[in-house]
């Protein structure tokens, strides 16, 4: 199943002109700015924009011309927009419901994805009491109710505590995984793009201003806005405790050693996420001394300059991206294809853990 | 807090002294412009606004006012209220209620009142006389009992013996003798009985049907100053104009009968 | 620690509620008491109770029912001529009844507009009849809840019906199980104003529906015909009246207020 849109919107002083397509079970991430037009995205493709001028095609069937209620799409909106008025396990069967179901069968559905997604709260609750993490989790129980052949999820973090996020952000990877469709995640936040999405479509000022895997757009951001985007180094993988206090994240291309997470119990973690600034990577002429954990070496693949500063790809294990001042640089006289040596702390790893499940939200 | 108690101490004794303290307040009458205030029986309104215009014409320094309604209803408000100078009632009874107080002088009947029957122009029930009034599903209009023409048509509707089936044919108790008219008026009654004096003012908007001068009513209609008035002497001049030859007349014009002394 | 009002606000208060008490104070104090039971069945008290509560429950009955589309429409569409049909639909609020009335004659009354086709058709006359009397309190006391209603949607937020589109609702759907519910306390605070004026109700009424107790004397129109015959009579009508309202203001009490 294959989602294609050619959209073009006027909302207030701006117009949302934007083509795009999100393949069978792959997850396409509309990032940018607040004000870009992703909304307005969200909103067309739903049917819920009657000036809008689209296309919007589900494997060829054209479905621009249907109203809201008959497309098959299943959305969880941002703050999740729950029905004030009903019960939680109301507002998942709501779709099911709608369609013509029958309560008791509306009711069991609706009870086994909230089993599934939001375990521990209580069905018979009202929106008003739950947290911002648990009413995304209604919020996505409730899109994927109606068995929709789309699934979108517009900001899905942005309305939740820090804290809580990490644990949605694993529940919303599982979900997205398991769906059997395309999936149009849009959001302003460049770790929920970058961790979540297949492809990365960027949107500024209502126009796409690029299209990419995450690989393609770190590498080749075309942008102010996409470098700064991936101007974070990702690391994701296996944590393994080291030593006390300590641990070691096995990524893909290489081992990163990061303190001790907070309340985490000592053992093997799966699924951990950790990001390093830029600019808390040192570069080294020679093999440095002191107290830095992590040392690798590595060859420039690459430097931008732009104006007083200099960003630095390394080709090393793990991959980094590091930003020095032009001035270093130059004194350093690296460039491409020189050998250097990176070094940062293991405290300046912010890292990413999913405290697991139930009622710690 | 304390204010506020003292506010509303005050406020109570305020209301207290206002409500224990009489209520009328003599004024003196004034040199100029006098303005009469008469009451009438409704019946009574379009010949007595001609002779209110005629009146002030003679005597420019006397403005009436009228207050046109039931007899009944404006007798009730003179005993409570008091404020009229001239009282014109379509029923001795109304006024006899008025005899000790505020009290009457110069009562004088000025003018008599017949009942007929009217109907919409194109008289949808086909009423052609008073037995008419029996035919069942034909929608008959009155006047409330307690209002004098009200209570007149049921008088003369039972001195004809057909009291208990005309009234089954009731569909309305209207308030006072205009709003009868308007309900035959506009189309929606098929008959009623009012005043011989509503139907030459009501024109080509209503038919009549005779009721036999047998078991009609002579409504005798008394006029008088009213006791307490602060402007008697003007009060009686009005009133001595009404039962003069110009009131008279026109009364006469308005479908009104002499008064029978 | 309680808030400390200007005394002049004070002061207002208590004359706005000396206002409106005294005339139910003065009622209750020149009531017959001794000959309550002859007085009552002597103004027909039960048969114009009965009339009164069947009329005002029918005309609010029918308020909800056209009142409430009417008020969506105001409310959500855009079509050349709304603020006329608004400025119409409060129109019976600011004229006095009595004109409504009149209104309502020509336009229904055996002669009227309309009236004359559903007489010589259908054989329907509404002037006299106690549907009359239902047709002339409906007209004054729908705007009621008509206003209310519209407030309300106005004020609801369109993301939950939006969201419920989405959703898989038919615009039907949506309105019953997402609009309606959450504009439900400002449009049963509109039905209950509604109710209160519609059991008021008089001008329009004596004038359209006439007077005949048992078919179209609703209390308001027995207390101004008691009012010659009876005194007496016409102030305990008047006080079964104020006791009626009261207890059901009371028993809905903060619902009304929560005209949000």
């Amino acid at each position: 199943m294959v989602l294609e849109a050619e959209i073009e919107v006027r909302r207030g002083d701006m117009t949302v002109v934007a083509a795009f397509a999100a393949g069978d079970r792959e997850t396409l991430a509309v990032l940018g700015p607040n004000g870009s037009g992703k909304t307005t995205i969200v909103e067309t493709i739903a049917g819920l924009v009657p000036t809008a001028d689209a296309r919007i095609l589900l494997d060829g069937e054209p479905i621009h011309d249907l109203p809201p209620e008959r497309r098959p799409i299943g959305i969880a909106f941002q703050d999740g927009v729950l029905f004030p008025h009903l019960s939680v396990l109301e507002n998942v069967a709501f779709p099911l419901r709608a369609r013509g179901a029958r309560p008791r069968a509306a009711r069991t559905q609706g009870l086994e994805l909230l089993d599934r997604l939001a375990p521990g709260i209580d069905p018979g609750a009202k929106p008003g009491t739950l947290s911002g993490g648990e009413r995304q989790r209604v919020a996505l129980a409730r899109a994927l109710a109606g068995t929709p052949r789309v699934l979108i999820l517009d900001e899905p973090l942005s309305a939740v505590d820090v804290s809580a996020r990490a644990d949605l952000r694993a529940l919303l990877r599982r979900t997205l995984r398991d769906f059997d469709g395309p999936r149009l995640l849009v959001t302003h936040d460049p770790i929920e793009a970058m961790t979540l999405a297949d492809r990365l479509v960027i949107l500024e000022d209502g126009r796409i201003s690029q299209t990419g895997t995450p690989q393609d757009i770190r590498e080749a951001p075309r942008t102010r806005y996409a470098a700064d985007l991936v101007g974070m180094n990702l690391f994701a993988g296996r944590l393994t405790p080291l030593e006390a206090g300590a641990g070691e994240l096995q990524t893909a291309d290489g081992v990163v050693t990061v303190p001790w997470p907070e309340g985490i119990p000592v053992g093997l973690v799966d699924d951990v996420l950790a990001t390093l600034g830029p600019a808390d990577v040192a570069l080294h002429t020679a093999r440095p001394e002191g107290s830095a954990r992590n040392v690798v070496q590595g060859v420039v693949e690459e430097i931008a300059v732009v104006g007083d500063r200099a960003r630095v790809r390394l080709a090393s294990s793990p991959q980094l991206v590091a930003e020095i001042t032009s001035g270093s640089a130059a004194r350093m006289a690296i460039r491409t294809g020189t050998v250097v040596w990176a070094s940062f702390k293991a405290v300046e790893i912010h890292l990413m853990v999913e405290r697991g499940a139930t009622d710690t939200l | 807090m304390l204010a506020v108690r003292r506010v509303v101490v005050l406020f109570a004794v305020a209301v207290v002294s206002v409500g224990c303290s009489s209520s009328s307040s003599s004024t003196s009458p004034a040199a100029a412009a006098t303005p009469l205030t008469v009451f009438a029986a409704s019946s009574l309104t379009k010949a007595f606004t001609q002779i209110g215009q005629d009146f002030h014409t003679a005597n420019p320094d006397v403005t009436v006012t009228f207050n046109f309604g039931s007899s009944t209803d404006l007798a009730s408000q003179i005993q409570s209220e008091g404020t009229a100078d001239v009282f014109a009632s379509a029923s001795g009874t109304a006024m006899d209620t008025l005899q000790s107080a505020p009290g009457v002088t110069d009562r004088t009947n000025f003018a008599t009142n017949q009942l007929v029957i009217i109907t919409p122009p194109d008289n949808p029930a086909g009423i052609t006389s008073m037995n008419d009034l029996t035919r069942s599903g034909v929608k008959l209009v009155l006047a409330a009992e307690g209002v004098p023409v009200g209570d007149y048509a049921r008088q003369a509707l039972k001195s004809a013996g057909i009291l208990a089936p005309a009234t089954a044919n009731v569909v309305s108790n209207e308030d006072d003798d205009a709003s009868v008219v308007a309900k035959v008026t506009s189309g929606d009654a098929d008959a009623a009985i009012v005043y011989t004096s509503d139907v030459p003012s009501a024109g080509d908007t209503v038919r009549s049907v005779a009721i036999p001068s047998a078991v009609n009513v002579v409504a005798t209609y008394p006029i008088k100053v009213v006791g307490g008035s602060v402007y008697p002497d003007q009060a009686k001049a009005f009133l001595d104009y009404v039962v003069g030859p110009s009131g008279q007349a026109t009364l006469a014009a308005f479908g009104f009968g002499p008064p029978s002394g | 620690m309680r808030a400390r009002l200007p005394v002049a606000i004070v002061a207002l208060a208590c004359i706005g509620a000396a206002f409106v008490l005294l005339p139910v104070v003065a009622l209750f104090v020149r009531a017959p008491w001794s000959r309550l039971g002859e007085a009552l069945s002597g103004v027909g008290a039960s048969t114009a109770l009965r009339l009164s509560i069947e009329v005002s429950l029918a005309a609010t009955a029918i308020s909800v029912l056209i009142g409430v589309p009417l008020a969506w429409v105001l409310a959500r569409s855009e079509f050349p001529g709304r603020n006329l049909l608004r400025a119409a639909v409060v129109l019976p609020i600011l004229l006095p009844p009595v004109v409504g009335g009149v209104g309502l004659l020509v336009a229904l009354g055996r002669s009227g507009l309309v009236g004359r086709w559903l007489h010589d058709v259908l054989g329907l006359q509404l002037t006299f009849t106690t549907a009359g009397a239902v047709v002339a309190t409906t007209f004054v006391s729908m705007p009621l809840v008509v206003l209310a209603t519209e407030a309300g949607l106005r004020g609801l937020d369109r993301r939950y019906e939006r969201a419920a589109a989405a959703m898989g609702g038919s615009p039907w759907y949506v309105f019953r199980r997402v609009t309606l519910p959450m504009v439900a306390p400002q449009l049963a605070a509109g039905a209950v104003l509604t109710w209160a004026r519609a059991l008021g109700e008089f001008g329009a009424t004596i004038t359209f529906a006439g007077n005949l107790a048992g078919r179209t004397q609703t209390m308001p129109l027995a207390v101004y015909e008691a009012r010659q015959v009876d005194p007496g009579g016409a102030i305990v009508l008047s006080l079964i009246l104020v006791v009626i309202s009261v207890a059901v203001l009371v028993a809905l009490g903060g619902r009304l207020a929560g005209l949000r």
